[in-house]
């Protein structure tokens, strides 16, 4: 269980630190943009796209390595928030309300399948 | 020490491979950047150099006020309010949900995302192909570079958006297939293809088509494996020609059938591919009666590439320049000679490319669509044709050599194809206040007619302004210009996304079209005394038929002359109030 832990501060670290080469990247890349809006683009990125993903598919840490998870999360997020979003949207529920609590959600739900999963 | 700093550290792939990424993405995204100035946020559409592009944005921007795509917008379903959004939604969904989130204006919004999702695709395919080759995968990567040159780059600054989405999820599907062995891996596969379902459903057919030809290969193998073991099993041949051609055919199928994935897998597969279909049941419903009614694929038939937009937009291996393709073609050739394991990175390769021309069998412009992402498809025969020359360099030295090659050859590659976008696209300042007036200053149900200006033939454009847009005819107008009088008719296009013919929802299963039933013709002679406003373009220079602005200036003087009221002019455009619509505005 302590290795588990420890395990998962290293992956959070790596995270902030990819968060930081990201947001240096981004201002390299967009040179003329102002550093609020490459914070607010690169968060939203995050928050949004890597974050849901990479919880999810830190079901198969052991198998795939930590780019190759942080690279896919943003897949795994898009296919599942886009489709989720639009059937919430046609049940009727507005986008901006849906867009904070589904990334959140969906990173909940992999929290707890990994926990289920280190129960067993 | 700082010898023996790198070399601990080249040893450490992980970090290596990292490191290498992180370079390579911060080279596409800044390619990509190049095509919006380099800045995220912009006070108009900009980069935008096609129709299309204003097409996806009005949609995203619309579900962004209206919370779902529920329905596709009024303003360009020619007035209809019960059209139901008839476009495959995931793309739009994530853009509108990015701009909420991220305060940025939907047009921004979507080009970043679809910056981003060219990027991730090549990081992608990466590890599609590392899976197969490590250094293989290193040494594809300069590849990626074509993303953003060339004709490739089309499909992101003419907005084929939707078909980048199609692309970047083939690729993730690709990548799934090589993660089966894992365990509950197949609930990757549902997601990847009900995202495939709801993003671009040509890539959808192009996905379960690989999973189906790959399942046919690996039972075809499997026989001659069969017939190898036991020849009692063996098929006989009735001509020796017959049985020179099943030897061939065997060599072929066997190293591929042995790759990708195994036959015990195929159940486990179709499984997945039930469950996203049910997933994704309603787009695809939608989609059946619309797009697939209207402009699927027509099996048998012939697509030229100067049949779809005259040929300006279709790529030709050829853009890769000669000395790429040549190292791509031997990649190929080694390709095909490999006997061991062949992963989805060969078999995935070979398919796109055949996808790529297949306009000759049916697929029309889905097939040259696929073209643009063959830098990421093709790129594992261009890393498999470099490894044949790192296979010389003594193995200790071959990590080393292949990450040298790869960085020279990325930069190589920046500084020989990519070309930075001069031009901020169709949209400039001027027309994007006028279109912002028109957008904050009218009454939802106010019919808006635009007379000429070059760009407003791209005509997505003007649904920027949320109204009912009517476009006067190029050559009507001309004519009306070279006889010298102003007509009381003119030819005019009601502009709208007629697509689907304006589909609506009749029951649960059931669809109707307004277009069919109520007649409608978008293009026809229409009063010009009978719009709500009148947008006038006024400066020859933006023009390349100046004539055309001047006879502009003289209809909105006889406007004014008849009472019309001029509610919005900054220089450039006009813009004028009819109210008395119907009444004579022109005059004997």
């Amino acid at each position: 269980m302590e290795d588990r832990l420890k395990q998962i501060k290293n992956e959070l670290i790596y995270l902030v630190i990819s968060f930081v080469v990201m947001i240096v990247i981004f201002k390299i890349a967009f040179i003329n943009e102002g550093i609020a809006i490459i914070l607010g683009t690169v968060s939203s990125l995050y928050f949004m796209f890597i974050v849901p993903g990479f919880a999810l598919l830190y079901y198969w840490n052991d198998k795939l390595s930590f780019i190759e998870r942080f690279v896919l999360s943003l897949a795994v997020s898009g296919a599942i928030i886009g489709i989720a979003s639009y059937y919430l949207g046609l049940a009727g529920l507005h986008i901006k309300y849906t867009i904070i609590p589904l990334p959140i959600l969906i990173t909940i739900i992999a929290v707890l399948i990994n926990w289920k999963r280190n129960q067993k | 020490m700082l010898k023996g700093g790198i070399i601990r550290l080249l040893e450490n792939k992980n970090i290596l491979e990292i490191v290498l990424l992180a370079v390579v993405f911060a080279t596409l995204l800044y390619e990509g950047s190049g095509f919006i100035g380099r800045e995220i946020s912009h006070s108009y559409p900009y980069g935008y150099l096609a129709s299309d592009a204003f097409w996806h944005e009005n949609v995203a921007n619309y579900i962004k006020k209206e919370g779902s795509y529920k329905y596709h917008p009024p303003y360009m379903s020619a007035g209809y309010k019960d059209v139901v959004g008839f476009n495959p939604p995931l793309l739009y969904q994530l853009v509108a949900s990015f701009s909420v989130l991220t305060g940025l204006e939907a047009y921004d919004a979507f080009y970043i995302l679809i910056i981003l999702l060219i990027c991730f695709s090549a990081m992608a395919v990466y590890f599609v192909i590392k899976q197969f080759n490590s250094h293989v995968a290193m040494l594809s990567l300069p590849l990626f570079v074509f993303l953003f040159a060339k004709r490739f780059v089309i499909d992101v600054t003419w907005g084929q958006w939707i078909f980048i989405s199609g692309g970047f999820f083939i690729i993730v599907f690709f990548w799934g297939m090589t993660k089966l062995e894992l365990r509950h891996s197949y609930a990757l596969l549902v997601i990847f293809i009900a995202a495939l379902a709801s993003a671009h459903q040509s890539e959808m057919v192009f996905a379960i088509g690989f999973i189906i030809i790959f399942i046919a290969i690996k039972s075809l193998s499997k026989k001659f494996d069969m017939s190898e073991i036991a020849p009692s099993h063996a098929p006989s041949f009735s001509s020796e020609k017959e049985g020179r051609f099943l030897s061939m055919l065997k060599n072929t199928l066997r190293p591929l059938g042995r790759g990708v994935f195994d036959i015990k897998q195929s159940k486990g597969i179709a499984l997945a591919v039930i469950i996203a279909l049910v997933l994704s049941s309603y787009p695809l419903l939608i989609f059946s009666a619309g797009w697939g009614k209207f402009s699927g694929i027509r099996p048998f038939s012939v697509e030229l590439p100067s049949e779809w937009n005259g040929g300006r937009s279709v790529v030709p291996l050829t853009d890769f320049s000669k000395i790429v393709l040549i190292v791509i073609v031997i990649g190929m050739v080694f390709a095909l000679l490999i006997k061991e394991r062949v992963n989805v990175a060969v078999p995935a390769g070979f398919y796109m490319l055949l996808i790529g021309y297949g306009n000759y069998f049916g697929l029309s412009n889905r097939a040259f669509q696929t073209r643009f992402f063959w830098p990421v498809y093709l790129a594992v025969f261009f890393g498999l044709a470099l490894y044949q020359l790192v296979k010389f360099v003594p193995k200790g030295y071959r990590q080393l050599s292949s990450l040298a090659i790869t960085l020279i050859l990325l930069f190589a590659f920046l500084n020989l194809f990519y070309e930075k976008q001069a031009s901020p696209g169709l949209m400039d300042p001027y027309h994007w206040e006028s279109l912002s007036w028109v957008r904050e200053n009218t009454d939802k149900n106010a019919k808006v007619f635009y007379f000429y200006y070059d760009n407003y033939y791209q005509s997505a454009l003007l649904w920027t302004s949320e109204r009912l847009a009517f476009l006067v005819d190029r050559n009507d107008y001309i004519d009306g210009l070279q006889q010298g009088i102003i007509k009381r008719d003119y030819i005019s296009t009601l502009t709208s996304s007629s697509d689907t013919r304006f589909i609506y929802k009749k029951g649960l299963f059931s669809f109707g079209y307004h277009q069919d039933e109520d007649n409608l013709e978008t293009r026809k002679q229409r009063d010009i005394c009978s719009f709500d406003y009148y947008i006038f373009d006024m400066l020859p220079q933006f023009s390349s038929i100046p004539e055309l602005t001047k006879y502009n200036a003289l209809i909105r003087d006889k406007f004014i002359e008849k009472d019309m009221e001029e509610l919005f002019n900054n220089q450039v455009v006009s813009i004028l109030k009819n109210n008395n619509p119907g009444a004579d505005c022109i005059g004997g």
